[in-house]
């Protein structure tokens, strides 16, 4: 009895493991493209170790809203997503899409605040300007990679 | 010979007797081993399997996750992903095939609990959704509960614990109820906890596997600062605060002392209440009297420390005797007498000695006493140091007048010291000593000494300290200040590879055998134990490993190494010098063990901590073998954190290496005494 369980706990890890990485595959695979503009969170610590912190430029547009919510997002000529308004429920245009928010620390965070690297590599993303991500329309993002001003992904060869 | 529980208060027992005179200095080896639980050459064989499989085990995974990282670029993500889950399923494999009742499928069960934490960290950092950290908390402790039910091991409960505390103190600063303060999140942690220890103690009623104190305790501890922290929330109105902040406290402690003082007597948990109260009751009184360059109220609150600490002591003592009084074997308390006829009868038995049991005379204290009495010295010392500064003054002029006060001040301890032993009496002694040497370094700091003279002076005074009064606690602390201000020097000037000279005088000093330590062990024990204590707090403390490769020469490394090698040789040899011939052979082996742990880390420092560790399990001293234990894991860390220059896989490799050396000696060692004797 206690064995099955062992291994039943075992089972149930892996399943949930691998039915999170499986969902989140799908959704940079098959997700809609949404770009970014990063905004210089503090100058004197956009590099910290192995890490950057990340802030966008939608976050400014979006002063200080009360609770979590959502925003309706369209991409600009550039490509570079733009805030339409916040979310009420009321039907979307064409090519526009739905982005989760949360106030955490008295700011406001789309997706992730982080962008990890192997150890070394921060000159790299230094010259990070874009965020591109992967939604999956009902808004949650997840980030794919960091693209420069000219919109090329970094760190990739 | 049966085999006595290890009672590091009989060993000490047993020691002074010898010292007094009560005993036959050639019976001591026997002595200690009938009363004290003292490691017998069978026991050193168990005690150095274990030591070697843990040490292999660590060396050879922290070289394995140094390798990981190091080719962490050239690996794609379906990789990082098997591996994070293989060690789920190795744990589970292990745990299946030993069975859920050995110890390796306990330690497999735990393995795999464990390393469920590290494989959700990876998923989240792999794919970067943001969410809040404490969402992994959150589902690591519910992916993990189905284990928790079955595996029958309080450390996994413990794990459960702690992770139930993580999640909820994590979620606070997310959730809206944040808006509460931290004060809506103490009154969470301590609910959580106040149903968790009750909870625990009624099956440890019941279940023999619950009943581990020292993981009571974690919930104990937790449920015990929540409640301070409301009380002095209250005390210092930092937010809206009211009376009702201040019940629980009073309710735990009346609680916590019928559990802990009545039903089963738990000194560390006793200790700590008193520490909580002193705290509580110097807040307050502090709060009211203590204000901007207020002598008299630093000098009052400086003394009500020290006095409470003192009273404490008393009580904590008196609790500690009772403890003593009951025989290890016996569940019932023997009649009351100021002696202790467990300890002595049992001698009498074997007829290792004769006559009346000594007279109690200098108790030794347990180390959650010593420990609270320590905490206590230096608060007390702290707010006498400020008072002392007031009427001098931090003006640039008197620099002399508050160095000759702390000179007075160490003075007054010595005199203090050589008239009493009572607590009271040592108390105060430490908060003088500690004060007076404190003054003294400002003092000479405030003169513009150079750094080197002032660390020799400030070591000078702790060791005429140490040779002038002969409180054991007092000598302790002055050779653990002597070796710190001698070391942050060796430090200073890049010569930290000479710092290995005062731990091997340290080492030496533990080199008497148990006859001439008793004769000694006024001098050698606190000696040793400071310079150990102090090397290991250095290094712990500021984590000096890039220094040592750095800075450097390299033959002062060779020497440095040398002088440790022999420390380490010297410790082995004698540790084992009433054994058998084959247990000689095995001390060289276990010496021959340090060479590679010492030379992988490039620092020396491995054998220092190893040192430690082979002291505290033959003196049988557990927080001692808790700092051993610390160092080689501060070790470890450093020489990933620290010392850039090496690639990581060279740094894995060597850990890797000596892992597998250790884990190889470990097998020799296992297949040549079960030829010898029948392993248990």
């Amino acid at each position: 009895m206690r064995k099955c369980i062992l291994i039943l706990g075992g089972l149930l890890v892996l399943i949930a493991a691998n039915a999170a990485i499986y969902l989140r595959e799908r959704q940079l695979a098959s997700g809609t493209p949404v770009i970014l503009a990063l905004a210089p969170r503090d100058p004197r610590s956009l590099m910290q170790g192995d890490y950057m912190a990340l802030a966008y430029a939608l976050e400014r547009d979006l002063g200080n809203p009360e609770q979590d919510g959502r925003l309706v997002l369209a991409p600009d000529a550039k490509g570079v997503a733009q805030l339409v308004r916040l979310d009420n429920g009321t039907p979307l245009s064409p090519g526009q899409l739905l982005v989760d928010y949360r106030l955490r620390q008295g700011r406001v965070r789309i997706g992730t605040d982080a962008w990890f690297f192997p150890e070394g590599k921060g000159d790299t993303y230094a010259a990070a300007r874009y965020g591109e991500f992967r939604a999956d329309g009902r808004g949650a993002v997840l980030l794919l990679r960091l693209l420069d001003e000219h919109f090329k992904p970094l760190g990739e060869p | 010979m049966e085999t006595t529980a290890p009672d590091p208060q009989a060993r000490r027992r047993v020691l002074d007797w010898i010292a007094a005179g009560r005993l036959n200095p050639d019976h001591a080896q026997a002595a200690l081993i009938t009363v004290a639980g003292q490691p017998r050459p069978e026991d050193w064989r168990r005690n150095l399997d274990r030591l070697l499989l843990g040490l292999g085990v660590l060396l050879a995974l922290a070289g394995l996750v140094l390798f990981i990282a190091a080719n962490w670029d050239g690996m794609g993500r379906p990789t990082r992903f098997a591996l994070a889950q293989g060690a789920v399923v190795l744990g589970v494999a292990i745990a299946w095939w030993q069975g859920l009742d050995s110890r390796p499928g306990k330690a497999g069960v735990i393995w795999a609990a464990v390393a469920v934490g590290p494989l959700l960290a990876l998923i989240g950092q792999t794919y970067q959704t943001g969410a809040d950290p404490w969402q992994l908390f959150a589902a690591w402790l519910m992916l993990i509960s189905p284990w928790i039910g079955i595996a029958r091991s309080a450390l996994l409960v413990l794990l459960g614990v702690i992770l139930a505390n993580t999640t909820i103190g994590l979620a606070w600063d997310e959730h809206p109820w944040r808006m509460l303060g931290d004060m809506g999140l103490f009154w969470f942690l301590l609910g959580l906890n106040s149903v968790v220890l009750p909870t625990w103690e009624f099956l440890a009623k019941r279940l023999d596997w619950m009943n581990v104190r020292w993981a009571i305790r974690v919930p104990a501890l937790a449920s015990l600062w929540t409640a301070t922290m409301l009380v002095l929330a209250v005390i210092f109105g930092r937010e809206a605060s009211s009376v009702l902040e201040l019940l629980p406290f009073p309710i735990l402690l009346a609680v916590g002392f019928r559990a802990y003082r009545r039903q089963n007597i738990d000194l560390v948990l006793l200790s700590a209440g008193c520490l909580a109260v002193i705290v509580v009751i110097t807040s307050g009184t502090g709060r009211a009297i203590l204000g901007q360059e207020n002598f008299f109220g630093f000098l009052l609150t400086g003394l009500l420390i020290t006095a409470l600490t003192a009273t404490a002591g008393i009580w904590l003592r008196s609790v500690s005797r009772e403890v003593a009084q009951i025989p290890p074997q016996h569940a019932k308390p023997s009649p009351t007498r100021s002696t202790h006829p467990g300890t002595w009868e049992q001698l009498v038995a074997v007829g290792l000695a004769t006559g009346d049991a000594p007279a109690e005379d200098t108790a030794t204290d347990p180390w959650p006493l010593r420990l609270l009495q320590g905490a206590g010295g230096w608060l007390g010392a702290l707010l006498l140091m400020i008072a002392l500064a007031i009427p001098v003054g931090f003006a640039a002029q008197n620099e002399g007048i508050l160095l000759g006060l702390g000179l007075v001040l160490c003075a007054a301890n010595v005199l203090t010291l050589r008239q009493s032993t009572g607590v009271i009496g040592n108390q105060f002694a430490l908060a003088l000593s500690l004060a007076g040497q404190g003054a003294v370094m400002v003092g000479m700091m405030g003169m513009n000494l150079s750094w080197p003279t002032a660390a020799f002076v400030s070591a000078a005074v702790a060791m005429a300290l140490f040779f002038a009064a002969p409180a054991p606690t007092h000598r302790g602390w002055c050779a653990g200040i002597a070796s710190g201000a001698l070391i942050s020097q060796l430090i200073h000037t890049n010569h930290f590879a000479l710092s290995t000279g005062p731990v091997a005088l340290g080492i030496a000093a533990l080199l008497l055998t148990p006859p001439a330590q008793a004769r000694w062990r006024t001098l050698a024990r606190p000696l040793s134990r400071g310079l150990l204590a102090g090397w290991a707090g250095c290094f712990l403390a500021t984590r000096m490993e890039s220094r040592w490769s750095s800075g450097a020469t390299p033959g002062l490394i060779t020497i440095g190494s040398i002088l440790e090698f022999l420390a380490i040789l010297g410790v082995a040899a004698l540790v084992l010098r009433n054994a058998p011939a084959p247990q000689k052979r095995r001390a060289w082996l276990m010496a021959a063990a340090a060479v590679p742990a010492s030379l992988g880390l490039v620092v020396p420092g491995a054998s220092v901590a190893l040192a430690i560790i082979l002291v505290a399990l033959e003196e049988l001293d557990t927080p001692f073998l808790g700092l051993g234990v610390l160092t080689l894991l501060g070790l470890i860390w450093a020489h990933y954190q620290l010392d850039y220059a090496t690639p990581l896989v060279v740094k894995g490799a060597g850990l890797a290496g000596m892992g597998f050396a250790a884990l190889s000696l470990w097998f020799i060692l296992r297949r040549t005494w079960a030829r010898e004797y029948a392993y248990a």
